[in-house]
């Protein structure tokens, strides 16, 4: 990658516990195992009803859409205060890039089933935007008057990161100065239908990745954002909190064909190129956030691949599979991963580490931590059940 | 990627409503054809005649013999043969592959007619307020086909390098064309890809017709009595290498994609009025400035033209902005006059357009054009194509929803 640093200043989320970074951050401080997330629902885990209050942005967007709503009361919640006070000049170099592959499918189906039941009459004009992947982005830009570059990248359930990564590239070729990048999903007959294909729903509803007793897949909406500038600009500006950086970012895809796995080398390749990029070696990586998510053979192929990759260097680095808190949630899962990383990457480091014996089990030997600990490399990945795969190492950033 | 190097155009391939290949494309362009006819089609839109810009007598066997190839979604299957045929004219084909390519595909709907389809077979409607799971057993017993256009690309042309799908609905295509360029200029692939695709599902005809963008009879860019646009469908494809790269494997280069300019209205999906031009002049710019021209240097515009009233308006307004009094010397085509207006593949379609003005020096009409409008006053290249050297294009997109993006491609003079 090219040479410009690229440093979080901001995360925002939005999930089933709630709106807000703390929300999540909080959990993770009782520890991701603390709790038994075997409370799911059975099938899928929703938003909760939206309380935050969005009463400003709606008057300037007009926006009914759900997925949206919730989009504004997470970057709202945490970001707001960042964003309302830039300046015009600011806001012409400030965009938005969001990873959206199937979050707009149930306004689009919702629009067509009333065109088809009850007559083209009947569907409210006003509705057509919000059947367009682009809408949220769109939105958001509207909502805060961003008008640098706005992105909506739709390249499958890995599109989350993906947009990380693409809004690295932007920051790093100076073509704009902040950029909000995430991913985000709406529960939808494609993502659902995706996951009984496949044969990977849960029947007990509870998440168990890389567990040997895991049996499948609960499903759940989330919202991930991080908040990008060049390091340099967010250094200077002395009053922004710089929560760590992007050090390098990869994705493949194809490792997975209907329902023949096939990319175990694609992965490690995917993988080694990441690591090559940021000039480390697999022992300069201090915490992994995997995409396990209780899948029987998703999780299997993951940690055949994480050993492969770090050998039994693997027996001494957390591993910390964040949808056992969060659900599967699609495209925005990968960017949710990222804020635990900065969550580990801005702890002080003065918390010990948890010895193994109070740890859950975990399948070949991997070390699966209470609680999140201190690290200085932390390696995200998104491993997509539609065969799209997408990686970034974050690091710390000394003061 | 060595310091100052630009990004050329090596290959294109265009599946559209005026033909499937570079040939009959560039020629029913010239002579001022139109690609729109009658869609027949059993949904309902309140207009008495659906009209749009058709891909003809388009069978994917019949240009890729493909296993499988019917399992494949109507809007990859276009993509597959707009970027085969730029594959082959680059010389980048299986048969000599440049070890890292990529493929970046802009579209505004993507499967959206594949996931119709399913919906339908399925046997649904289902009312919205139904259970999820519900909602995706009935999707599940549909079977859909393969939704992931771009992994299929990169599949089946064993690309190695990036491979993603950007939706910024009308601006994508020229969205896959500025990613691309970041790509090679950052060092992340040796060749890529840029793919601008799209098909006409049924919300997408119902949606354009309900809000009355979706013109009666034709469209007509800049004409006083325009009424909307014509949707289309089609793919266009271009294959781009950093110049040393090109210049090493002695390949033909067709033009320059000199620089990409990128930028969001902020206001709103349909809104906006006339003066609202700060967006597009900030795209503009940054164009303008990574193509280090000026703005008097622009000696010919392919519009974004859509033939909406808003629109086109808009459109004169920003280009007089920019330009000032050089805007009465640079001709405006709209050529989705012709093509009708195939959303994600539309820019794809302009950019090659401009490829072939630089290559053939042609400039190409605004047809269907009968009445002047006093707020759109400059040259448009009124229904006849015209002979002209030009050597700067500046390409226009603006998607719903405000994303914006402009592309200035260069004459290549060898140099």
């Amino acid at each position: 990658m090219p040479s410009e640093r690229v440093a979080i200043t901001g995360t925002a989320a939005s999930t089933w516990l709630g709106v807000g970074t703390s929300r999540l951050f909080g959990r993770l401080s009782e520890g991701l195992w603390a709790r038994p997330y075997d409370i799911f629902e059975a099938g899928a885990k929703r938003f909760p009803p939206l309380t935050y209050d969005i009463t400003d942005l709606i008057r300037k967007t007009r926006t009914d859409h759900e997925l949206t709503r919730q989009l504004f009361a997470a970057v709202d919640c945490d970001l707001g205060a960042d964003l309302a006070p830039l300046d015009n000049d600011s806001k012409a170099r400030a965009g938005v890039v969001i990873g959206n592959s199937s979050g707009h499918i149930p306004s689009y189906l919702a629009y067509y089933t009333t065109a088809i039941q009850e007559g083209y009459e009947r569907v409210n004009p006003v509705h057509f935007p919000a059947t367009l992947v682009n809408y949220s982005t769109a939105q958001l830009s509207s909502g805060y008057a961003l008008q640098g570059s706005g992105t909506t990248i739709s390249s499958g359930f890995g599109a989350g990161l993906d947009a990380i990564g693409y809004a690295t590239l932007r920051l790093q070729r100076g073509q704009d100065n902040l950029i909000l990048a995430g991913g985000i999903e709406a529960l939808n007959p494609y993502n659902l239908g995706l996951l009984k294909r496949h044969d990977a729903v849960s029947v007990s509803g509870r998440m168990r990745p890389l567990q040997e007793d895991r049996d499948g897949i609960v499903a759940a909406e989330g919202i991930g954002m991080l908040q990008l500038e060049p390091l340099l600009r967010a250094q200077q500006a002395g009053h922004k909190k710089v929560l760590g950086e992007v050090l390098s970012y990869h994705a493949a895809s194809g490792y997975r064909r209907k329902g023949e796995a096939v990319g175990f080398d694609r992965i490690v390749s995917a993988i080694s190129q990441l690591l090559q990029t940021a000039d480390l070696s697999p022992g300069d990586v201090e915490a992994i956030f995997p995409s396990a998510n209780g899948s029987i053979m998703g999780d299997a192929l993951e940690a055949r691949v994480l050993r492969h990759l770090f050998g039994t260097h693997l027996d001494r680095i957390p591993v910390y599979p964040v949808k056992a808190l969060v659900g599967e949630c699609f495209t925005a899962a990968g960017p949710l991963q990222c804020l635990a990383a900065l969550y580990a990457l801005t702890l002080p480091p003065s918390i010990p580490r948890e010895t193994p014996q109070t740890s859950v089990s975990g399948i070949d030997g991997l070390l699966l931590l209470n609680t999140i600990v201190p690290c200085r490399k932390a390696l995200i990945y998104s491993m997509g059940l539609d065969g799209t795969f997408a990686a970034l190492i974050l690091g710390k950033v000394d003061a | 990627m060595e310091a100052d190097d630009r990004i050329v155009i090596t290959g294109v391939g265009v599946v559209s409503p005026l033909g499937i290949g570079l040939p009959p494309f560039h020629q029913a362009l010239a002579e001022g054809k139109s690609g729109v006819v009658p869609l027949d089609c059993p949904w309902q839109t309140g207009y008495s005649t659906n009209r749009a810009g058709l891909v003809p007598d388009f069978v994917l066997s019949h240009f890729m013999p493909l296993a499988g190839g019917d399992c494949l979604g109507r809007t990859t299957q276009l993509a597959l043969v707009a970027g085969d045929m730029a594959l082959q004219s680059a010389g980048l084909a299986r048969a000599n592959p440049v070890r890292h390519t990529g493929v970046i595909v802009g579209t505004a709907l993507g499967e959206s007619l594949a996931v119709e389809h399913a919906w339908e077979a399925a046997g649904v409607p289902v009312p919205a307020q139904q259970a999820p799971l519900q909602m995706a057993n009935a999707m599940h017993e549909a079977d859909l086909p393969d939704y992931n256009i771009h992994d299929t690309l990169a599949t089946m042309f064993d690309l190695a390098g990036p491979n993603h799908v950007v939706t910024t609905a009308c601006a994508a295509g020229n969205h896959a064309i500025a990613w691309a360029c970041d790509l090679l200029k950052s060092g992340a692939a040796d060749a890529m890809l840029a793919i601008g695709v799209d098909t006409i599902p049924y919300v997408d005809l119902l949606g354009f017709s309900r809000l009355l963008l979706q013109a009666p009879d034709c469209c007509r860019p800049f004409d006083l009595r325009r009424k909307g646009t014509i949707l289309a469908e089609g793919a266009g494809a271009l294959a781009l290498e950093p110049l040393t790269l090109a210049r090493r494997r002695g390949a033909d280069i067709l033009a320059e994609v000199a620089g990409c300019g990128l930028s969001c209205d902020a206001a709103g999906t349909f809104s906006g009025r006339i003066q609202d031009i700060r967006s597009l002049t900030i795209a503009a710019q940054r164009a303008l400035h990574e193509a280090r021209c000026h703005p008097e240097e622009i000696d010919y515009i392919s519009a974004h033209a859509s033939g909406t009233r808003l629109n086109d308006a808009k459109e004169t307004h920003f280009i007089k902005e920019l330009l000032g009094d050089h805007a009465y010397r640079v001709p405006v085509s709209g050529i989705k006059s012709m093509l009708g207006h195939a959303q994600g593949a539309a820019a794809s379609f302009e950019a090659i357009a401009s490829v072939l003005s630089l290559t053939h020096d042609v400039l190409y009409p605004t047809i269907n054009y009968e009445t002047p409008d006093p707020q759109c006053d400059l040259d448009y290249v009124p229904n006849q194509a015209r002979h002209a050297r030009v050597d700067v294009i500046m390409s226009h997109a603006f998607g719903v929803g405000g994303n914006n993006a402009i592309v200035i491609f260069k004459r290549w003079k060898g140099k």
